[in-house]
């Protein structure tokens, strides 16, 4: 299935995918198996996934069809369906210009 | 009251519905402080001063250098080595001269920022630093005045309206000092985009109508043309404006 990505920090999820999507297997796919994929083909540049707590990182946050994943019962094991569109972003801070 | 020429300058905005005279009326009567004039306060400054708000306090420190002029639109090549805070006064009376203008050549501290804001109607943040941006927030919150939020990297912006006592603040979003890379990259259009937005907030607010960005955070990549928004919550811990606030002054 079809995930529709966006990305809220200096990195184009286009350059690592080659579009703006990544296909997911149809059956069981949620948030964590699609940041792991994410973390797989970007080869670790997007690692949202705290490999020792195995929560999301803490400088990471994720947007679930416009929805904080932090407000989402599910969390990490939220399951995804066809067309469903997630945001990366990272809490750096970010200047004035 | 408003006088003629008033009405024929802001005339074109002053047909918007839900606006009018009486929005007018509000701008005029407001007073904006524009905390760092470097591309976030360049391109909020410039449009607070178009619409009309009576009064503008520009606050930076530092001078203008080459190296800012690919984005900071008040400073041109005959303002090099000169103050920021008197730079873009200067302009933005020549904009507007039925606006006042005030300059203000200063460091902001924890000790002088609640002098500087006091009696204000909005702050916008334009600073560049996470230490200067927690003082202003802390001062915000203390003194019951709004502070609209804005953040640039690379083509990547972030804004938000900060409302004391109703919205998220800035500590609730940010409790520690986030990973920080100087210098970092920066196109002008990315600070005008955002410092726009920051002035579209602060006319909404000022004026009483449309929504607000409040509890939430609104990004935006220039490079992917993606848009977004998270939404904030109060940190009931927090250490400006929850039960772990602490105490300064």
């Amino acid at each position: 299935m079809r995930i529709r990505l966006k990305s809220f920090f200096h990195f184009d999820v286009a350059k690592v995918f080659g579009h703006d999507h990544i296909e997911l297997p149809a059956d069981g796919a949620t948030i964590r198996t699609l940041l792991q994929e994410i973390a797989r083909k970007s080869q670790g540049a997007i690692d949202a996934i705290d490999s020792q707590s195995g929560v999301l990182d803490t400088e990471y946050f994720v947007l679930v069809n416009g929805r904080d994943l932090e407000s989402l019962p599910g969390g990490l094991e939220t399951e995804l369906s066809e067309g469903d569109e997630v945001g990366i972003g990272m809490h750096y801070f970010w200047g004035g210009g | 009251m408003l006088n003629e020429e008033e009405l024929e300058r802001y005339s074109r905005q002053i047909i918007y519905e839900g606006f009018g005279q009486e929005g007018q009326q509000r701008l005029k009567e407001s007073h904006v402080v524009i905390a760092g004039v470097g591309g976030l306060g360049c391109a909020a400054s410039t449009y607070l001063a178009c619409a009309g708000v009576g009064h503008i306090t520009i606050i930076d420190h530092e001078t203008v250098e080459l190296s800012n002029l690919n984005r900071q639109i008040l400073h041109w090549v005959e303002n090099i080595g000169e103050k920021k805070a008197t730079s873009a006064a200067a302009k933005l009376v020549k904009l507007n001269p039925s606006i006042q203008v005030t300059p203000l050549d200063v460091e902001i501290t924890a000790d002088n920022a609640p002098d500087i804001i006091k009696g204000s109607s909005v702050v916008i943040d334009g600073m560049d630093t996470y230490e200067m941006r927690s003082i202003l927030n802390r001062a915000c919150v203390s003194e019951g005045i709004p502070f609209i939020h804005g953040g640039i990297w690379g083509l990547n912006g972030q804004v938000t309206t900060v409302i004391p006592g109703l919205t998220p603040c800035f500590a609730c979003v940010y409790p520690q000092k986030p990973k920080e890379i100087k210098p970092f990259p920066v196109f002008g259009v990315t600070p005008a985009l955002i410092g726009i937005i920051q002035a579209i907030e602060a006319i909404k607010l000022l004026a009483g109508f449309g929504r607000l960005l409040t509890s939430k955070m609104m990004y935006i990549n220039e490079a992917t043309m993606d848009f977004g928004f998270r939404d904030l919550v109060k940190n009931p811990d927090c250490r400006v404006c929850g039960i772990g606030k602490e105490h300064h002054r």
